[in-house]
């Protein structure tokens, strides 16, 4: 796999390209702002771009636009935006129109191996990765209102790992039960809050992030 | 009364009148006044309809209603003997009407009573009540004893009393006798107080006249007749007497009609006056005025003022902002050598020089006025721009130590982060396992670090702010917030960044001062062409910095009943 690393801090920039390549990782390029980013990727077609939000010239949500270029532009292109922030308004602008193949993680996790490639890959492969520190605090807003209280306990559960871009493979490995059991507590999730299944798993999410966020 | 009921009453007040007036015309009953002569004819017709229509009209406008109301109601009682000298009528039509002959007096103290603006007072609330109360008995007693056949002194309805339950012949004449003696005593009474206010009324004296006057009148014509009636019943409409009084009471009524739709109509052209002039002083302000006063005095609708700000050394127009360079000729009025004003012509063939060069000494003190207007409003803009600075430079502060911590110390704390994972996987490596459990303890505490560090940049700045993104910065600040918020949001639209700084400051430094006890705090916002936010419950006025963010943007902050609202400008 080959990948693009955007990052304007140096130490964290050498620190996501060492992991990578420790986990035999072709890192084609490490950029420090999105002007370059996009000519880079144009210019290389890697396979995921990582991309941090904040970047030059204005520090603010750089990152996030270029990102939802890239995945415009270059659908080969998978990118995986990283932020220090938790902001569901970030995730669902990112993911507005364009699920699929985009992922938005914390940079809190990105140190641990496991976790980077594993969005990676599932990026990648074109599905949609959300930090789960997200999704959990969208739950604990919604706890104040009405609908999360008719699902049950399992329910829950899958609507969060939804909401987190999984599979229904990855959800009835992370959950332990059968796909058909998962597809049957998704069905019934959206059922209960007046949501349409959408065939595809990318929509679902953007699905369960809106709702999630109220 | 308002609505339908009111509708309906006046449609079936005008009906009656209608029905009398047809009555009066067609049939001309003998047993009436206006059977004996033309001109008493025309008075029975004539101010009766007067009174129905005025006090109908009366009746629709707010301050005039119960005036109104009363007068419809004394029309229409008093053109009630018309029924009950309608011999061919039906007896319970002319029997209802004789009910209503004892009301002419009562209503006429209540009206005299709400003209002299003494009917809110106790003794008279009281002695109305008492009056209607005791008119009210009579009728119903009179009703059930009286029979016209044993009555020697009828004249008029000599026939029927539908109500009539047993005849006790006695009973009714003492109660005739004694409506008439209460009618010369509450007569009086209106006399005395319609003269004593009209003397008391001072300058006010022909407003006055024109309803107290004939409301005296009414009432000498009421006792004349209630006099006579008891000297020398029965009633004959042949003898002079019995006419002078009922003509005396007829002119009275037509008079009150006419004062009172005069009156009513000199009070709605004042009224109408007012809301002009308070219209026109509102639109107006003395600088604009002056330029708009001279542009029709000089025929030049181009003509503009320019006035002196001392301090700036330069002219600001009207509203205080620096005045553009004069197009056309201009003359400068000057008050003891220092400018005061300019006056451009923007048609120097309609204003010659000489005439523009006159408006100096012709409007030198509403120019001075003007110029003084005009020098304030400039100064409270600069004020305004000076406190925006002021805000907007701790605001850059906040986000410039914001981005510090998170490019900095965040930063570096994930750098660390990766810098134990290499040690840990090293550690593993070589199954150091004891090591391992050392750094993940480490890698835990870390994790805590770059949450409190998260915390710590969002409270100074929230990031998504710099964006506009003020919905989704306040449902942050509701996670962290000790006090439970319950936030409403019409829209998650982006704002202009100002704006959702100024609000979400506003909203987080309300919070803070809220007590902790506090169950929970609402904050509702609007979002439109105006941004439109409500915090409650807020006990104390939030405090300067709140209001330098709010007014540096031209926006509105009240407390109103424990909530604060809070206007800005979205454009």
């Amino acid at each position: 796999m080959r990948v693009i690393v955007a990052e304007d801090t140096l130490l964290v920039r050498e620190g996501i390209s060492r992991v990578l390549r420790q986990a035999s990782i072709d890192v084609v390029a490490e950029l420090q702002d999105a002007g370059t980013l996009l000519r880079e990727v144009a210019l290389q077609q890697p396979d995921v771009a990582i991309v941090d939000i904040r970047m030059p010239p204005t520090h603010t949500d750089e990152g996030l636009v270029a990102a939802r270029r890239i995945r415009l532009e270059h659908p080969a292109t998978a990118v995986l935006v990283l932020s220090a922030f938790v902001e569901a308004s970030y995730a669902t602008d990112l993911l507005e129109g364009h699920p699929e193949g985009t992922g938005y993680l914390l940079k809190d996790r990105i140190s641990d191996p496991a976790v980077l490639v594993d969005a990676l890959l599932r990026v990648a492969e074109g599905e949609t990765v959300v930090d789960p520190t997200i999704v959990a605090t969208l739950f604990r807003r919604r706890r104040q209102g009405e609908p999360l209280a008719a699902l049950t306990e399992r329910e829950r559960s899958v609507l969060g790992l939804v909401a987190e871009g999984m599979s229904n493979r990855g959800i009835s490995a992370r959950l332990q039960i059968t796909e058909r059991t998962v597809e049957a507590h998704i069905a019934a999730v959206f059922d209960k809050l007046g949501l349409t299944t959408s065939p595809t798993t990318n929509r679902r999410v953007l699905a369960a992030l809106t709702f999630l966020r109220g | 009364m308002t609505g339908w009921p009111r509708a309906g009453s006046t449609v079936a007040a005008a009906g009656f009148a209608v029905m009398s007036a047809a009555l009066t015309l067609s049939i001309r009953a003998p047993t009436t006044y206006a059977a004996t002569a033309d001109w008493l004819l025309l008075l029975t017709v004539v101010p009766c309809a007067a009174a129905v229509a005025v006090g109908l009209v009366l009746s629709w406008d707010g301050p005039s209603a119960q005036l109104g109301r009363l007068l419809t109601c004394l029309g229409l009682t008093m053109w009630s003997p018309v029924w009950v000298g309608w011999e061919a009528g039906p007896p319970l039509a002319r029997s209802i009407a004789m009910l209503l002959v004892g009301l002419p007096p009562v209503l006429l103290a209540h009206l005299c009573l709400v003209v002299t603006r003494r009917s809110h007072e106790a003794w008279a609330v009281r002695a109305l009540r008492h009056l209607y109360l005791a008119v009210a008995a009579w009728t119903l007693v009179r009703a059930v004893v009286r029979d016209p056949w044993h009555d020697r002194d009828c004249w008029s309805n000599c026939s029927d009393n539908v109500f009539l339950i047993a005849p006790v012949p006695g009973l009714a004449r003492a109660l005739d006798t004694g409506w008439a003696v209460a009618a010369m005593l509450v007569g009086a009474g209106v006399v005395m107080l319609a003269v004593d206010t009209f003397r008391r009324a001072g300058p006010g004296h022909a407003h006055a006249a024109l309803v107290l006057l004939p409301c005296a009148l009414v009432a000498v014509g009421i006792v004349g007749r209630a006099a006579l009636l008891v000297a020398a019943a029965p009633e004959a409409p042949e003898l002079l007497l019995y006419r002078a009084a009922f003509a005396t009471s007829a002119a009275g009524l037509l008079l009150l009609s006419t004062g009172a739709a005069v009156a009513y109509a000199r009070v709605r052209r004042q009224r109408a006056a007012l809301a002009r002039m308070a219209e026109s002083l509102r639109d107006e302000d003395a600088a604009s005025g002056v330029q708009r006063t001279l542009a029709v005095a000089l025929r030049d609708p181009g003509l503009r003022v320019d006035y002196w700000h001392d301090r700036h050394a330069a002219f600001v127009d009207p509203l205080g902002r620096p005045a553009a360079e004069p197009i056309g000729p201009s003359t400068v009025v000057a008050v003891h050598g220092t400018p005061v004003a300019r006056v451009t012509s923007r048609a120097p063939r309609t204003v010659p020089a000489d005439v523009l060069a006159g408006v100096g000494s012709a409007a030198a003190v509403a120019l001075e006025n003007a110029r003084l207007e005009a020098g304030l409003r400039a100064d409270i803009s600069e004020l305004r721009a000076s406190r925006a600075r002021v805000v907007a430079a701790a605001d850059q502060q906040r986000r410039r130590l914001e981005r510090d911590l998170h490019d900095g110390a965040q930063q570096l704390v994930v750098a660390l982060t990766f810098e134990l994972r290499q040690l840990r996987a090293a550690a593993a490596a070589v199954g150091h396992e004891g090591f391992c459990q050392v750094v993940d303890q480490q890698l835990e505490i870390v994790t805590d670090l770059l949450e409190e560090l998260r915390r710590l940049a969002s409270g100074l700045f929230p990031p998504v702010l710099g964006e506009g993104r003020l919905c989704a910065a306040l449902e942050s600040l509701a996670d962290q917030s000790p006090v439970p918020l319950d936030l409403r949001t019409t829209s998650r639209r982006r704002l202009p960044p100002a704006v959702a700084i100024a609000a979400y400051f506003t909203v987080a430094e309300t919070l803070g001062a809220t007590p902790s006890a506090t169950e929970r705090v609402a904050v509702a916002v609007d979002v439109g062409d105006v941004l439109r936010l409500s915090i409650s419950p807020v006990n104390r006025w939030p405090g300067p910095s709140v209001e330098d963010r709010v007014g540096a943007l031209g926006g509105t902050v009240r407390l109103t009943d424990g909530r604060l609202f809070v206007e800005l400008s979205c454009a």
